[in-house]
């Protein structure tokens, strides 16, 4: 039953509006931030399934492995393997600023991830010297093309300098780094010729998976001598010209194959870090925050304590009472928890653009997630329910 | 004798705390026994447990990069370079410091160089390239244990051409090159082909006399130098720098401090933008709790003033109150959130083995605690102010 008539004081609903508000805003931050950084990180080799990644299964990181250069070759000679990149991941300081360069066999790279030269050219048309920057990075260090930029080791003792050729942008985390010739990368890694980071491989899923290429490299593993390397394809055969890798031995136990969402995963389960490990994080946060809209909710109800009185004498039951004030109060808890989310939304963009919330030097991407949606209007529901269904109604 | 200004202030900061905490005295005999001041305690200490408990993770993670970095080789080798030029091939140094360095305690290496871009003219063509003016370049190339096919320029005529560059151009040893720069040029004869896996590799070598003679000056880009081991780095590195006029710098060439201390301060940036959002709750638990007082004191804060308690006394106890709930709380909850993670922590030991180990810097538990006092503050500052204002009628 309900009670056609007003008696909640406006000023009243407005302050527990506000109190519901800033929960709401404290849970979606909470999740969309742990969220977004958690997404960007398994997004970091990308995300689709028909992307296979060959890497160092002792790494601590996905950034300090190294694997012989050589099995290039071998995967890119696979039936159903649509492009091999090999590439080289390392931290680097320009400046005051640090950033991660890729270094890359660009025609290759290009193959499986889409960046779009937007200022000067590509790393195609380059020399061994050239950089290709990512649009946020170059916002970072305040260079452009043509400018030339001298360039700090992070992992290892080597300088060097290098001349930004072209600006690009491709909507990812890529977009905090820097391209340049695979060469160069193996030069900043302190690495030699013959060994890269990981090799990203595009396959044709219906011929070949990560577990064909797992066994293919198993069966050359014990086989393996020291020796020029077999015949590549595509632009590592024109990078071999330049540049020859020999063939290393290596253990099949120091290498693996997965997906590159699954790579990435891997390293972030390692530290029991996974997604709902972080959305149960985001709902502690929110049940901790929440006893502040419980002490909220019985001000409110101590605030009319003689409306109710009122009410009570007139004939009204408890229960009628406290279904009519949810019923009031529902609509302005879906409003508050919206509210909140946008809020949440605005507060996170205004701090992303001020770049306060990057990590290992990239960016956040922070999307929409229509679980944290769901999951902020059931709490602030269930919430509001438990605490005005607790209160006593003097 | 009139008191000096400090003394002034040490006497109104002792006057204004006995007040507080006399107001303080008043608020906990009038209100502590509410049943409200338990749940008004749990709202603060639930929320600083939150934040503590992110802080003490935090913690964890840059110590862990800490630890990650410590296991990386540091290289000892350092540049002098001009402070003002971002790039190294712009770079200006006068020969007279490479002299006046030259020799200094504690140098292992000392290398003089000077880079500018050349073209090479060949019989199948011409290439632009980067050239590399260095003194003493076969003891430079010796140190640096290069792999040279032929052997290391000695004489001004002479070179060394780095690996990318020989395959590129397609340059053999023992062939005569033209090298070009401006409308000077001299030819010098290929005599090794090094390979460095540095950027060496994509340029052609020569000694500072050809590099000298090229550019027309003796001006150097920069100096190369490496320390001795089983010395005090920073003191050497300190005594160099006092030698060097304002507009030059020593800098280290592996930066893998910097880049830790960025990925520490990324994250500890990002936790801070996230306490925000806490803080401003805190603030409003803080509202919460103040009006909460206001509406179930009525009679006390009635016969406060009945008994001649002017509205500035009253507002005084409300917010006295909130600062001692606040106290409360920030303190638990600090105490909460570091006990909680330890606990997690362990069971993560446990469970995944995980080794974890959180914990608060006594610098950070200071920031939470005036920060979550001052958002208190600021959050029961309006419900104060209207108690004080407000007029208690028929509650007694």
């Amino acid at each position: 039953m309900r009670l056609g008539f007003r008696y909640l004081r406006f000023r009243h609903l407005l302050v527990l509006a506000a109190i519901l508000v800033l929960t709401s805003t404290l849970f979606s931050v909470t999740a969309l931030s742990f969220l977004g950084f958690y997404k960007s990180f398994n997004a970091y080799l990308g995300e689709d399934s028909d992307i296979v990644a060959v890497y160092n299964v002792q790494s601590r990181t996905p950034f300090t492995g190294i694997i012989p250069a050589s099995l290039t070759s071998q995967v890119g000679a696979m039936e159903g393997v649509l492009a091999c990149s090999p590439e080289v991941l390392t931290p680097c300081v320009v400046g005051e600023q640090s950033f991660f360069v890729r270094g890359v066999l660009f025609d290759e790279f290009e193959k499986l991830s889409v960046v779009r030269v937007v200022e000067g050219r590509s790393l195609k048309e380059s020399g061994v010297d050239s950089m290709l920057l990512g649009k946020n990075l170059a916002a970072r260090l305040k260079v452009g093309v043509g400018d030339r930029v001298f360039v700090l080791g992070g992992l290892a003792d080597r300088y060097l300098e290098l001349q930004v050729v072209g600006v690009f942008f491709s909507g990812s985390s890529l977009d905090d780094e820097a391209l340049m010739p695979l060469n160069v990368g193996q030069w900043l890694r302190g690495t030699s010729y013959n060994h890269v980071t990981l090799i990203r491989v595009k396959v044709n899923p219906a011929i070949v998976n990560s577990a064909v290429i797992y066994q293919e490299l198993a069966k050359n593993a014990s086989s393996t001598q020291s020796s020029p390397s077999q015949s590549p394809s595509g632009q590592a055969s024109k990078y071999q010209e330049i540049v020859p890798w020999s063939t290393v031995n290596y253990q099949i136990g120091q290498i693996g194959v997965g997906t590159t969402q699954n790579l990435m995963k891997s390293y972030l389960d390692r530290y029991g870090v996974t997604e709902q490990a972080i959305l149960v994080l985001a709902v502690v946060v929110f049940m901790f925050s929440g006893v502040t809209v419980v002490i909220a909710s019985k001000t409110f109800v101590l605030q009319h304590r003689t409306d109710f009185a009122t009410l009570r004498s007139l004939g009204a039951s408890r229960r009628t009472l406290k279904l009519d004030i949810l019923c009031k109060l529902l609509p302005l808890s879906l409003v508050a928890s919206a509210l909140g989310m946008l809020l949440s939304g605005l507060f996170l963009s205004l701090f992303d653009t001020g770049r306060y919330l990057q990590v290992l030097s990239h960016q956040i991407n922070m999307g929409f997630d229509p679980l944290i949606v769901a999951l902020n209007f059931i709490l602030i529901l269930v919430l509001v329910i438990l605490s005005i269904s607790g209160s006593d109604l003097y | 004798m009139k008191p000096n200004p400090a003394e002034k202030c040490r006497l109104y900061s002792i006057k204004l705390s006995s007040t507080f905490l006399s107001f303080a005295f008043l608020s906990i005999k009038l209100f502590s026994r509410k049943k409200s001041t338990v749940a008004a305690v749990l709202a603060l200490t639930l929320l600083i447990a939150t934040l503590a408990s992110m802080y003490a993770i935090v913690n964890f993670i840059g110590s862990q990069t800490s630890a990650l970095g410590g296991l990386a080789r540091v290289g000892s080798r350092y540049l002098i370079l001009s402070k003002d030029c971002p790039s190294l091939s712009g770079g200006y140094i006068s020969p007279e410091i490479a002299s006046a360095l030259n020799g200094s305690i504690g140098l292992q290496s000392f290398y003089a160089q000077k880079i500018f871009c050349g073209n090479l003219q060949m019989a199948h063509g011409n290439f632009t390239v980067n050239v590399r003016g260095i003194e003493n370049l076969a003891g430079f190339l010796k140190a640096q244990s290069v792999g040279v096919d032929g052997t290391a320029a000695k004489g001004a005529c002479e070179a060394n051409a780095g690996l990318l560059l020989s395959n590129v151009a397609s340059l053999e040893k023992n062939v005569h090159v033209n090298v070009t720069v401006g409308d000077v040029s001299v030819v010098v004869q290929v005599v090794g082909i090094v390979r460095t896996q540095t950027q060496l590799d994509s340029e052609l070598l020569v000694p500072i006399e050809t590099a000298n003679y090229l550019t027309g000056n003796s001006n150097l880009s920069f100096i190369e130098f490496t320390l001795k081991d089983n010395i005090n780095r920073q003191d050497v590195v300190d005594h160099i720098e006092r030698l060097l006029p304002p507009d030059v710098k020593v800098i280290k060439v592996q930066q893998t401090g910097l880049f830790l201390k960025q990925t520490t301060n990324e994250t500890l940036s990002f936790l801070s933008v996230w306490s925000i959002a806490v803080y401003v709750l805190v603030a409003a638990a803080s509202y919460v709790v103040s009006t909460r007082l206001a509406v179930e004191s009525e009679y006390e804060l009635a016969m406060l003033k009945a008994i001649g308690a002017n509205p500035l006394k009253v507002s005084s106890v409300i917010f006295a109150y909130a600062m001692l709930v606040a106290f409360a709380g920030s303190v638990l909850g600090i105490a909460v959130g570091i006990v909680g993670t330890q606990v997690v922590s362990s069971v993560f030991r446990v469970w995944q083995n995980v080794q974890v180990t959180p914990f608060l810097e006594v610098a950070q538990v200071g920031q939470i605690l005036v920060l979550s006092l001052a958002f208190s503050a600021f959050g029961c500052v309006y419900t104060a102010a209207k108690v004080a204002r407000k007029v208690y009628g028929g509650c007694l």
